[in-house]
């Protein structure tokens, strides 16, 4: 039982790690692309960029979160 | 250490299935390639020894960190292409994109490098925050 705690600690750490938000915004983002990949009428060339454009402002506003929070709790 | 060996074994398995679609082979190259490029990596590692160890520890994390996610971006997208018709979804200007998010990281990386020395009291002995932000956890 040890082992599998541990195993899925380790996995939960090398794939979610400290923060949350930013692996839930990341699988967010790219299940917004997958779904845009299926909708009609949607240029394939925008695609990648509206995905890397999301994650980038994903990450940039987790940031921002983080600080404010911080600066409440006077850290 | 170890996660650095998971990531290049992921890597490896990835682009050797991948490639067993055009040669048999795929996985054998894949892998044979990664133990060459290792004994590369750990020949240039012993000759360029005394100029490496110059280089600060979290900047090298920092490049490394950089090059990871603007890899991790680039494939994560291709993957997307699952979804669709099952080919790899490509990027505009192909390869060349890659140069492309290593500058856009670079730039939101500074971006927030910038906004965190305004807005985080460091503490006199961890002052280097420049190379702590975006440095990755492995």
């Amino acid at each position: 039982m040890r082992f599998l705690v541990r195993f899925l600690r380790f996995w939960y750490d090398f794939i979610v790690g400290d923060a949350w938000e930013i692996a839930a915004g990341v699988v967010a983002v790219l299940g917004i692309g997958a779904w845009l990949l299926r909708a009609d009428g949607i240029d394939r060339a925008f695609i990648p960029l509206v995905v890397a454009l999301g994650v980038g402002l994903m990450l940039g506003g987790s940031l921002l979160v983080e600080v404010r929070r911080r600066r409440r709790a006077g850290r | 250490m170890f996660l650095e060996g998971l990531e290049v074994v992921f890597i490896v398995i990835t682009f050797g299935l991948s490639a067993t679609r055009y040669d048999p082979h795929g996985l054998l190259v894949a892998s044979g390639s990664a133990v060459l490029a290792g004994l590369l990596v750990g020949v240039v590692g012993v000759i360029a020894r005394r100029p490496l160890a110059a280089v600060p520890e979290n900047t090298m994390k920092y490049v490394v960190g950089l090059l990871l996610t603007s890899f991790g971006t680039f494939w994560a997208v291709e993957g997307l292409g699952y979804f669709g018709n099952g080919e790899s979804l490509p990027w505009p200007g192909q390869d060349w994109a890659i140069l492309g998010l290593v500058v856009g990281w670079l730039g939101l990386s500074r971006l927030a490098v910038a906004g965190l020395r305004r807005t985080v009291k460091i503490p006199a002995d961890q002052g280097d925050v420049e190379s702590c932000a975006f440095s990755s956890g492995s």
